[in-house]
């Protein structure tokens, strides 16, 4: 079987043996997605970058004890997000002024993607997440509820919530 | 929620999942792979876990059979120490090899171990006996007395007991007596059985 054809699990079960070219594959296949998570959670890209790498590089120490009952993807988003959630309790603790990346342009009235990504940093973090997992991501409600470790019926709250204040924030945006 | 909020979250979520998504920076996956081809795992030796849990497991469970074996061979549980003297007495002794007649015997298969063994010495004066431990009173029919020796004086007291016995005078008053390991720190002492 070609690496690039094979399941996720598959690919999994092969790294656990010490298969370093089935764990690329897994690297290649999730890498924009893992980012992204980490991303839209963190707004920094240094700190997407450092999330996603150490993410994987812990995935790959730890890939002996994933279980195949779950899905790999919820796995490793569940591992990128830790720390990406890391990455936002130290800023909290530390108070570490933030490189705002995703909303410092200037010229935001001619990018409507700006206005989007602006106005969802505004969210709080824990609907920021939910809102990023189902909808960018496009988990459904129980994976990202296994991804943030929080019941489905949290990330469905969270989620109507998150896309209400969003909704709002951008209504408000486009009037001023 | 009213069907237009519904379809402005529909609209919001298509818009998000169609604007959200990034690109990984370039090289990420090659500053990973790199790091995790720098960190051989000892994937060879993944195998060695299950054996080793089972391992274990087996000799965890040899051990738990081993000691439940021991204990059912004695017959008892050393906690259960003072109800096997008990047991013992009460159907009259366990014998000590090489003893006279005075011993006497119960007839119990079991070899008995040091912690459930109890020496019983028949007819021993009780004028002689009064000089080890002052006598108890006990219920006016028992003839018989337990006598609590400290582990180091076991020997000696059984033997004296046994020689007491078999110079009794005959038509003395003699009591038989119970001898019954205690720890060495106890004193001797005579109780009612």
């Amino acid at each position: 079987m070609r690496l690039q054809d094979a399941s996720d699990e598959w690919l999994a079960k092969r790294a656990a043996r010490g298969d370093a070219d089935a764990f690329e594959q897994l690297v290649l296949r999730y890498q924009d997605r893992l980012y992204t998570l980490a991303l839209r959670v963190t707004l920094s890209e240094p700190d997407a970058r450092d999330c996603v790498q150490e993410g994987l590089i812990s995935a790959w120490r730890a890939i002996d004890r994933f279980r195949g009952d779950a899905r790999f993807s919820t796995w490793i988003y569940r591992i990128v997000l830790r720390k990406a959630y890391d990455v936002l309790d130290r800023r909290k603790r530390t108070a570490e002024p933030m490189e705002e990346i995703v909303v410092a342009s200037t010229d935001r009235p001619a990018d409507d993607r700006l206005d989007l990504i602006a106005a969802l940093a505004t969210l709080e973090p824990e609907f920021r997440a939910a809102v990023v997992a189902c909808d960018i991501i496009g988990m459904s409600m129980d994976e990202a509820a296994a991804a943030l470790e929080v019941p489905a019926g949290t990330i469905k709250s969270r989620l109507h919530r998150g896309r209400s204040r969003l909704a709002a924030e951008l209504e408000a945006h486009r009037a001023s | 929620m009213t069907d237009n909020g519904h379809t402005d979250h529909e609209q919001l979520a298509r818009r998000l999942h169609e604007q959200g998504q990034a690109q990984a920076p370039d090289g990420l996956a090659g500053d990973v792979m790199r790091q995790v081809r720098a960190e051989p795992r000892q994937r060879e030796r993944a195998w060695l876990r299950p054996v080793a849990l089972c391992a274990t497991v087996a000799v965890l469970l040899l051990a738990g059979i081993a000691g439940l074996t021991r204990i059912g061979g004695t017959g008892q549980s050393s906690s259960a120490g003072s109800a096997a003297e008990t047991h013992a007495g009460a159907i009259g002794a366990v014998p000590e090899t090489g003893q006279g007649s005075q011993l006497s015997d119960g007839g119990g298969k079991k070899a008995p171990n040091a912690i459930t063994r109890v020496l019983r010495v028949a007819g021993v004066p009780t004028d002689k006996l009064a000089t080890l431990s002052p006598l108890p009173f006990c219920p006016a029919q028992a003839h018989t007395y337990a006598l609590r020796v400290p582990f180091g004086r076991y020997a000696t007291v059984s033997r004296q007991l046994q020689v007491w016995a078999a110079a009794k005078p005959a038509g003395a008053p003699a009591y038989d007596v119970q001898i019954r390991r205690a720890a060495a720190s106890a004193r001797l002492a005579l109780t009612c059985p």
